[in-house]
């Protein structure tokens, strides 16, 4: 480059001073021309413009509960061998089986105005039943269409290779 | 983190600790997202790509040797689910379209498809952040790699060498002419988005 200096600079050459990656000699020469050149001026200077354009990109953020998707994804694959509580465990669930539990008491409270004999039939309907109601929305409203690659999941260790944990990772807790 | 607590983190992550692996979702999550959703251009596809990072990284922590850092190993499991779903995604392009027009280029054309699904990506401030995020996708995918990974994420040569697999005296010339092919699919984004 220096021993037969180009009639201009082409991007690739002007890209590699903005990293300083040229010696001192090209680098005074690039410089030189640059001050008599509009042509090679304007480029630089739209070069420059795209680095700073790229720079200022704004970062996009993951969306809002991405960690409980990821571990809610891990769950199902390993069939609850991992995060298997870290749904109920998770304050998300509040907003999930809050209005189902004040909707079955709404309903429970019409039912005991309606006849005491229907309500023994409703209160059979324990809160176990609603937190299971309570995930099984939770799951269907978050990830509709999960495939489920179950099988494949819990295999690895024993069909590819060392275990990856002696004793098991999740231990026999 | 010092060496020394990243070192026993690592060892947690191995252990597949839940708690070790939350932590390491909750630092990471948003650089993997912004990087893969600046590969697609598709904020859909990089929310489901991304959860398959770190599904990934989850099933596969045992598999790292630690000969380059952590954060590295991260970016190059993102790096290779975006390559893999690119090419997906372009083979079911290829087999809806199969006439292209003149402007031909796939990606470009997903690109065109997706601000008009998103249009208020397009209002104002938004709409120069939308013509480099065309002209990224308009160029090849190892271009707009290199060029995400040094001026958006800022990654050294080596590093990014370590991410790609490829030698940093390489990466260095790969990045001057994806640079040049940025600088000139700008001005021509630039130039149809002023037609209209
Ligand atoms: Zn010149």
């Amino acid at each position: 480059m220096t021993a037969n200096p180009p009639v201009h600079y082409i991007d690739e050459q002007l890209s590699a001073y903005l990293e300083g990656e040229l010696t001192q000699q090209e680098k005074d020469a690039l410089e030189d021309h640059l001050v008599h050149c509009r042509r090679c001026r304007e480029a630089m200077d739209e070069l420059q413009r795209t680095r700073a354009l790229l720079g200022s990109l704004p970062r996009q953020s993951a969306p809002s509960f991405f960690t409980s998707r990821v571990q809610g994804r891990i769950r199902r694959r390993s069939r609850g061998r991992f995060f298997s509580d870290s749904l109920l465990s998770s304050y998300r669930i509040i907003y999930l089986v809050a209005p189902i539990i004040l909707v079955m008491l709404a309903a429970l409270y019409i039912l005991s105005l309606a006849g005491s004999d229907l309500v023994d039939g409703t209160t059979g309907l324990g809160v176990e039943e609603l937190r299971q109601q309570g995930e099984g929305t939770g799951d269907a409203g978050q990830e509709p269409v999960q495939s489920t690659d179950a099988g494949e999941w819990l295999q690895p260790d024993a069909s590819d290779g060392p275990p990856a944990t002696p004793g098991g990772p999740n231990g026999e807790e | 983190m010092t060496p020394r607590e990243e070192r026993r983190f690592l060892k947690r992550l191995k252990a597949r600790d839940e708690e070790a692996f939350t932590l390491f979702v909750e630092l990471h999550q948003h650089r993997v997202f912004n990087l893969i959703y600046r590969m697609l251009g598709s904020r859909e596809e990089a929310e489901d790509l991304s959860q398959e990072v770190f599904v990934t990284v989850f099933k596969t922590i045992h598999t790292f040797r630690e000969e380059s850092a952590l954060s590295t190993w991260l970016y190059r499991i993102a790096v290779n689910h975006s390559k893999n779903r690119l090419k997906y995604l372009s083979r079911r392009q290829a087999g809806r379209q199969q006439s292209l027009e003149d402007t031909g280029d796939l990606d470009l054309i997903a690109a065109g498809q997706r601000s008009m699904a998103q249009p208020e990506l397009l209002a104002a401030g938004r709409e120069m952040e939308q013509l480099v995020q065309e002209a990224l996708v308009a160029l090849d995918e190892d271009h707009r790699l290199v060029i995400l990974l040094r001026d958006v994420e800022n990654l050294s040569y080596e590093e990014i060498g370590e991410v790609t697999g490829v030698a940093p005296g390489t990466v260095k010339s790969r990045l001057h002419r994806a640079r040049a092919a940025l600088k000139e699919a700008l001005k021509k984004v630039e130039q149809r988005g002023k037609k209209p």
